[in-house]
């Protein structure tokens, strides 16, 4: 099966191996050439395909999911996941930093209107 | 029991070999991960050729010891031979016999010979053409990519390969190299190629192993090193600005601005933008500019090597 990845490798490149492999499927994945649930090929298929030790590949699939690019399934092919973008992962990671500061704010029966001019305040300040 | 688990196909430890009055190999440590591709690299007369022979069984060492297949190197069985697959520099043929007859010969000593792969190799390694030919008669190139070809077709779970094509053109020396890193990849075998061209056998190692002077001095996967040194662009930096930083291995300064050499990552970077109040861009380095740069670094490195003594 011809994989629908398209992915060049420059092996002369300072730029390591699994990176640019990593660094591709996670454009074509943003740029929707690659769409979520699409299957990836096995790390063997891929290895074969591209000329690249299967632990190289797999290497990068674990960086592609740490990365939220792709989904690994045990026993399964690998597929892309559903991507967040830039500004929503950025909102999930502040939403996750706020979440002791709305709890203490409840906690210590402070108005919703101070708590806000107090973040204003600490947002203007310097440091 | 089989050793297909085994972790590291080639372990040497405290190897020392000495040869024709000279030490070749100091005490060298050394492990070669199962189902990677090592290239061993380092000046000529490093000791890379000893010690790919010591890895299979050709040399018995002075001290120390060198296990393959998890097996002391020159007391190899029947068995473990037979998984083993080596090609070096005298690419040891029967000069009197065909190419055919040559092709036989090792195929009826191997149990796991596999006459489709040896069909495509005579194909892609074109000696379709020579096949009666005396093996002492080919030329340089053909020869070697006879050896390759004899040392591939059972499959074997480890390949040791001293300067497997040195006497390639490109063309072929791309096509040479792609079979043995299908070995890896199709079978999961785990070779050890040698160069001192380090451009002639990237594209298939993912591993390094440089050897200087009777030790191994770097052993890395490729990537790892890719990612380890960088090239530094200093913007707006004052002439006269020193560093000390240990991780910078080369300072150069042209045309108001400064390049750097380093083996550091982002989180140094940072701290060096900070210290000195300067912008800096990094790059990668290309494999040319790495290669000089691990040898140098050894070099700059204080010597901890005892003073030979002459007796």
């Amino acid at each position: 099966m011809p994989s629908l990845l398209q992915i060049q490798i420059d092996r002369h490149s300072g730029v390591p191996v699994y990176r640019q492999l990593v660094d591709q499927v996670r454009f074509q994945a943003a740029a929707e050439t690659l769409a979520v649930g699409a299957e990836l090929p096995s790390t063997r298929a891929l290895g074969m395909e591209l000329g690249v030790n299967p632990m190289t590949i797999s290497k990068a699939y674990g960086e592609l999911e740490r990365l939220g690019v792709i989904e690994r399934r045990p026993g399964k092919p690998n597929v892309v996941a559903a991507q967040k973008s830039a500004a929503d992962a950025a909102d999930s990671e502040l939403r996750r930093a706020l979440r002791p500061a709305a709890t203490a704010i409840r906690q210590l029966g402070v108005p919703v209107e101070d708590a806000v001019n107090l973040l204003r305040d600490l947002l203007d300040s310097d440091d | 029991m089989t050793s297909q688990a085994l972790a590291h196909p080639v372990v040497a430890m405290g190897l020392t070999l000495k040869l024709g009055g000279g030490t070749v190999l100091r005490g060298l440590d050394w492990t070669v991960p199962a189902g990677t591709a090592t290239g061993l690299i380092g000046p000529n007369g490093s000791g890379k050729s000893t010690l790919i022979h010591a890895a299979m069984g050709l040399l018995v060492p002075s001290a120390g010891q060198c296990l393959t297949l998890g097996q002391e190197a020159c007391r190899l069985d029947d068995e473990h031979k037979g998984r083993l697959g080596f090609v070096d520099q005298k690419y040891r043929l029967l000069d009197w016999v065909s190419v055919e007859q040559q092709i036989r010969f090792v195929a009826k000593l191997q149990p796991r010979w596999d006459s489709a792969l040896e069909a495509r190799l005579i194909d892609a390694f074109q000696l379709g053409h020579q096949t009666r030919k005396a093996v002492e008669h080919l030329p340089q190139g053909e020869r070697q990519r006879l050896a390759v070809l004899v040392a591939l077709c059972h499959r074997p779970d480890l390949l040791l390969l001293d300067e497997p094509v040195s006497a390639q053109d490109p063309i072929f020396r791309a096509v040479v190299l792609e079979e043995i890193q299908r070995r890896v990849i199709e079978d999961g075998a785990t070779v050890v190629l040698s160069s001192h061209v380090l451009r002639d056998i990237e594209s298939c190692v993912d591993r390094l192993t440089m050897v200087e002077n009777g030790r191994v001095t770097t052993d890395e996967e490729l990537d790892t090193l890719k990612e380890q040194h960088q090239r530094w662009t200093l913007v707006g930096a004052p002439d006269e600005l020193a560093f000390d930083e240990p991780y910078i291995l080369n300072v150069e300064r042209k045309a108001g601005a400064m390049t750097l050499l380093v083996r550091a990552g982002e989180e140094e970077r940072r701290t060096l933008e900070k210290r000195h109040g300067v912008r800096i861009e990094a790059r990668h380095l290309g494999i040319d500019a790495l290669f000089p740069l691990l040898l140098n670094a050894q070099a700059a490195a204080p010597s901890d090597r005892p003073a030979e003594v002459q007796r």
